[in-house]
């Protein structure tokens, strides 16, 4: 590949690389400060790069690997998620709608590290199961599970569960008579 | 000796080549991180779909925000001297 079109692509993944930044440090400088680094590491290994594989994927295991070594530990001490997201929308629909993105951000730092991955890898970056797989160095089932849990775990930290998915409450009779009975 | 049978085969590869969570369909909702049906019980964490269909909106909006955010110019600077660097090795 030419060195031009290896630029022109990174720039096509920088919305993706940057949103998965911001999200795992929870700090805009920080963010931009990790996708800098990302991107001069990325231009120095470009000959590693393997064409005709998934660009995405290549970088943002640069990126991973890059704030798990080095940033990780300083996100946890200039969070400044104030205005990080378009806060005052309130998100669409339902009984959800009092919650802001910033909840979303706040409920998802308060996930298993591991667990916060990979939502992130699946629904920002939008890897496949088996990029993911191979970006955390785990099996796709594994993949698979930490999905789930990380699902179970923000639903709760969100707020979204309803008392009968914690304990049994009559109140929620409607709902349990609208859905399918659930298998156990 | 009889054949090992493998009724739980988790192996199945048409279940891993289903979500790839490419939600670029727009309103199409299953096809999220926090919301394809999948495995959701696999163990043991089962999700009410309803609930699952919040939080998948939920999500959904928190990522849209996150990637359309614009990107500063210092990165297209950054990757234009980059670029230019690389040339000049050569």
């Amino acid at each position: 590949m030419s060195d031009e079109a290896f630029g022109d692509q990174m720039v096509a993944q920088m919305p993706y690389l940057r949103a998965f930044a911001i999200s795992l440090c929870g700090s805009h400088s920080l963010a931009d400060d990790l996708v800098q680094d990302t991107l001069v590491k990325a231009w120095s290994h470009a000959d590693s790069f393997q064409p005709n594989t998934n660009l995405r994927a290549w970088l943002v295991t640069i990126l991973r690997n890059t704030y798990f070594s080095s940033y990780r530990k300083r996100s946890r001490e200039v969070q400044d998620s104030d205005n990080l997201l378009a806060q005052q929308i309130p998100v669409k629909g339902g009984q959800e709608s009092a919650l802001t993105l910033t909840d979303v951000q706040a409920a998802l730092d308060k996930l298993a590290p591991e667990h916060k991955e990979i939502l992130l890898l699946i629904g920002i970056t939008e890897l496949s199961y088996d990029e993911a797989a191979e970006i955390c160095g785990v099996a796709i089932g594994t993949v698979k599970s930490r999905l789930n849990r990380a699902r179970a775990k923000l639903a709760e930290h969100l707020g979204l569960l309803t008392p009968s998915d914690i304990d049994t409450d009559p109140t929620v009779s409607d709902l349990a008579a609208r859905r399918p009975s659930r298998a156990v | 000796m009889s054949q090992r049978e493998n009724p739980h085969d988790d192996d199945d590869p048409s279940r891993d080549a289903e979500p790839n969570l490419n939600n670029k369909a727009g309103g199409r909702e299953e096809a999220d991180a926090c919301q394809d049906a999948d495995g959701c019980q696999a163990d043991g964490v089962a999700l009410d779909p309803k609930v699952q269909a919040q939080l998948g909106r939920v999500f959904r909006a928190y990522c849209d925000d996150l990637i359309h955010q614009p990107i500063p110019d210092k990165f297209t600077v950054l990757l234009a001297k980059l670029e230019a660097k690389q040339r000049e090795k050569k």
